[in-house]
């Protein structure tokens, strides 16, 4: 039984927080080997403020199993502070409706006894979460950096997602940068509602 | 004639979206590089689970060279253990739309048929695998 929850950081209980960033220090410094400042196996950035949003979703004993985090992109963000050069010669986005979508996981740290199929299911659970999110702060997009076997994930399940630009190595990995449209494609794959149109019919 | 030939000869230029728009015919006069070759086993095991019967497996990346809006294509590839190659399920992730002569958008699915039909037209059979730009 999966549960996911929303705040901000501000909102979230001190232990979710430091679970959460023990989480995160398993599956993006040991698992992917992300070069990343961490400290006393916590993993957080610049980018962890106050009011930056998370979603976290926890397995049926409680513990965090997934994350996603999201920054509006009118502010200072990850791709655009840090990796401006994926973006393959675009400005960086700096608009209300534009989030960042980072440090995206439903890794199981360590042996996982999740099948191919319930491993799916948790990924589409957090991300139709996270897009929902996104959706009730106004976001029409998303932006995110990602490696390439995540945008073949996102496209297997149809998401509407599109390059920014060619991929590069960061820390010798290929990344790249992805735009995910919240669109009618995406709420529909999402199993979310369709947005309600505004023009008035005569 | 004129505007087919100002079409195939235009400048990939990003629209409002972040889609770099253009006609198959723009699109397959622009001249790609491999940018990437290499081997992944996480993505061998993936195609195996879905009973492919991946040997070897990885991704290849190619691109324009412009320095702004480089049109980006990259595709999952298998190999058996015959050697022979093939194109893996999933289809070809870019940053196109192709258009209509009339400007109209082709839409994701026809876009991504006609970039995996202009692809089977291409040597694209990965070369030196292994990282690096």
């Amino acid at each position: 039984m999966l549960t996911v929850l929303s705040g901000t950081r501000n909102q979230l209980p001190p232990s979710v927080k430091v679970e959460l960033a023990n989480y995160r220090y398993e599956v993006f410094v040991e698992s992917l080997q992300w070069q990343l400042p961490a400290v006393d196996r916590l993993e957080f950035d610049q980018f962890d403020l106050s009011d930056t949003l998370y979603i976290i979703a926890k397995d049926e004993f409680g513990k965090v199993c997934g994350c996603a985090r999201l920054l509006p992109t009118t502010r200072a963000y990850l791709l655009g502070e840090l990796f401006p050069e994926l973006l393959g010669g675009m400005p960086p986005p700096h608009a209300a409706d534009v989030w960042e979508l980072s440090r995206f996981s439903t890794k199981a740290p360590g042996c996982s006894t999740l099948s191919r199929a319930e491993a799916k299911e948790r990924f589409c659970r957090l991300m139709a979460a996270t897009v929902q999110a996104a959706i009730e702060r106004g976001a029409s997009r998303l932006i995110t950096l990602t490696a390439l076997g995540m945008e073949r994930l996102l496209r297997s399940i149809e998401l509407h997602v599109h390059r920014v630009g060619p991929p590069k190595l960061i820390d010798d990995k290929p990344m790249l940068a992805l735009w995910i449209e919240l669109d009618e494609q995406t709420r529909r794959v999402m199993g979310l509602p369709q947005a309600e149109r505004s023009e008035k019919r005569h | 004639m004129g505007s087919l030939s100002s079409a195939c000869n235009a400048t990939p230029v990003r629209s409002f979206d972040g889609y770099i728009r253009l006609t198959f015919d723009a699109f397959s006069n622009l001249e790609f590089r491999q940018k990437l070759a290499w081997e992944d086993e996480g993505l061998r095991d993936e195609l195996i689970e879905e009973n492919v019967p991946a040997f070897r497996a990885g991704f290849c990346e190619w691109a324009t060279d412009e320095v702004s809006n480089p049109v980006s294509v990259g595709w999952a590839w298998f190999r058996l253990a015959d050697n022979r190659t093939f194109l893996a399920p999933g289809g070809i992730s870019s940053n196109v739309m192709f258009i209509a002569q009339s400007g109209y958008d082709l839409g994701m699915r026809k876009t991504n048929e006609l970039l995996r039909a202009w692809l089977t037209g291409e040597d694209w059979q990965p070369s030196g695998l292994g990282l690096g730009f």
